[in-house]
């Protein structure tokens, strides 16, 4: 059952999925339905005996190309609609302990290959107005599987993050001679520099100076680009570079392979024009704010939609920037 | 839904694609097959020539 409710109280969707309550649950390793099929093992999600990257439409997903019509029908207040979407899973690797900050740059860069073709193939459905391309990793973030993936949801609406990002970026956008307020965001981040973790050619990687968690980076691309699609195959090399970094400088500064939450924001694929107003950046959540110590989003960030951070963005970014510079040495 | 989408219902596996790439991208293939229950599988291979070392 995939279905949609509208909350007119914060004017957004909440998708329902009940079957996602029988998905399987930290199965032991040698269970793991996302490795290879190995000859005369079990049958898992991937028919091959190995493979590179695999990208398959999720068993359990979050929103159907085929959902029907809600049994249940709301009101003209909160109306339903068919949880209609695809939910994709990317395997990163068929290495089952591998994770994305030791793999190659060569894989990386790959992999952004791969989300670049996901964006647009999936972005091409006439129904798909957001492609999110996302990375759930840990338990400590609930991760189900500890394989190395990651996952698409393609949204049939814009999602309320994005969105009130898009509608910021506009607003700023006509108050300041058309400029680009990510943009304008990294030039005061490169001016500034005390919060930027790594600079490549094309990218940058820093804490923003409004962070929501002790450790949240983000990445941005140096170029206006709207979207992971329109990145030069250079700007797609330098990524990987620019991720690889940061993600080692997380696991350094942490002494472990830190969980994160990692979400890609760029053009939605509803037919409107996102030129000059979407950029493409990628958003990492570790939810620790010590190696020990977790940042729960508690009742004032829940509730309230107001963070309350436990470190200021210079300090964080000071050690984070440390930790990925030794490993870049 | 697009023409794109339509193409690869269940039953439709394709051959292998040799994608379109920018400047400087690494050759990609990419093979879309369709699992027992209807559901698509996409294998995407590269030059292994590039593959270097995994850290770990």
């Amino acid at each position: 059952m995939n279905q949609l409710r509208w909350d007119p109280t914060l004017g957004e969707w909440v998708a329902y999925a009940t079957h996602r309550q029988d998905r399987t649950f930290l199965p032991p390793a040698e269970y793991c339905p996302l490795d290879a099929t190995k000859p005369g093992g079990f049958p898992t999600e991937v028919p091959r005996e190995s493979y590179d990257i695999v990208v398959f439409e999720n068993r359990f997903p979050s929103l159907a190309p085929d959902a029907p019509e809600p049994e249940e029908e709301g009101s003209p207040l909160t109306p339903t609609a068919p949880g209609r979407g695809i939910c994709e899973v990317v395997l990163y690797s068929d290495d089952h302990y591998a994770t994305l900050a030791g793999m190659s740059e060569e894989r990386i860069r790959n992999l952004v290959e791969v989300w670049a073709d996901r964006y647009e193939e999936l972005g091409s459905v006439d129904f798909v107005d957001y492609v999110f391309i996302f990375e759930n990793k840990g338990e400590a973030i609930g991760v189900t599987l500890h394989h190395p993936h990651g996952q698409i949801y393609a949204y049939p609406f814009i999602p309320p993050r994005p969105k009130r990002e898009l509608e910021a970026a506009r607003e700023y956008r006509s108050q300041n001679e058309e400029r680009c307020l990510h943009c304008d965001l990294l030039a005061e981040e490169h001016e500034d520099g005390r919060r930027v973790v790594a600079k490549g050619e094309h990218f940058t990687a820093f804490v923003p100076f409004y962070a929501h968690f002790p450790y949240e980076a983000h990445v941005y691309a140096r170029r206006c680009a709207p979207s992971i699609a329109g990145l030069s195959g250079d700007e797609r090399w330098d990524l990987a570079r620019v991720l690889k970094r940061l993600l080692v400088g997380y696991d350094r500064l942490f002494g472990f392979s830190l969980p994160y939450m990692m979400v890609m924001h760029q053009a939605p694929t509803d037919g409107e024009d996102y030129e000059g107003v979407a950029h493409f950046h990628i958003e990492f959540y570790p939810p620790n704010r010590t190696a020990d110590k977790l940042k729960y989003l508690a009742g004032s960030e829940t509730g309230a939609g107001a963070y309350i951070v436990d470190a200021l963005p210079e300090q964080t970014a000071e050690a984070l920037k440390e930790a990925a510079e030794g490993a870049h040495s | 839904m697009s023409d794109r989408f339509e193409d690869n219902q269940p039953g439709q596996d394709e051959a292998p694609v040799h994608g379109a790439r920018p400047l400087g991208a690494p050759e990609m293939v990419k093979e879309r097959e369709n699992k027992e229950d209807g559901r698509y599988i996409i294998f995407y291979s590269f030059g292994h020539d590039e593959e270097a070392r995994e850290d770990g």
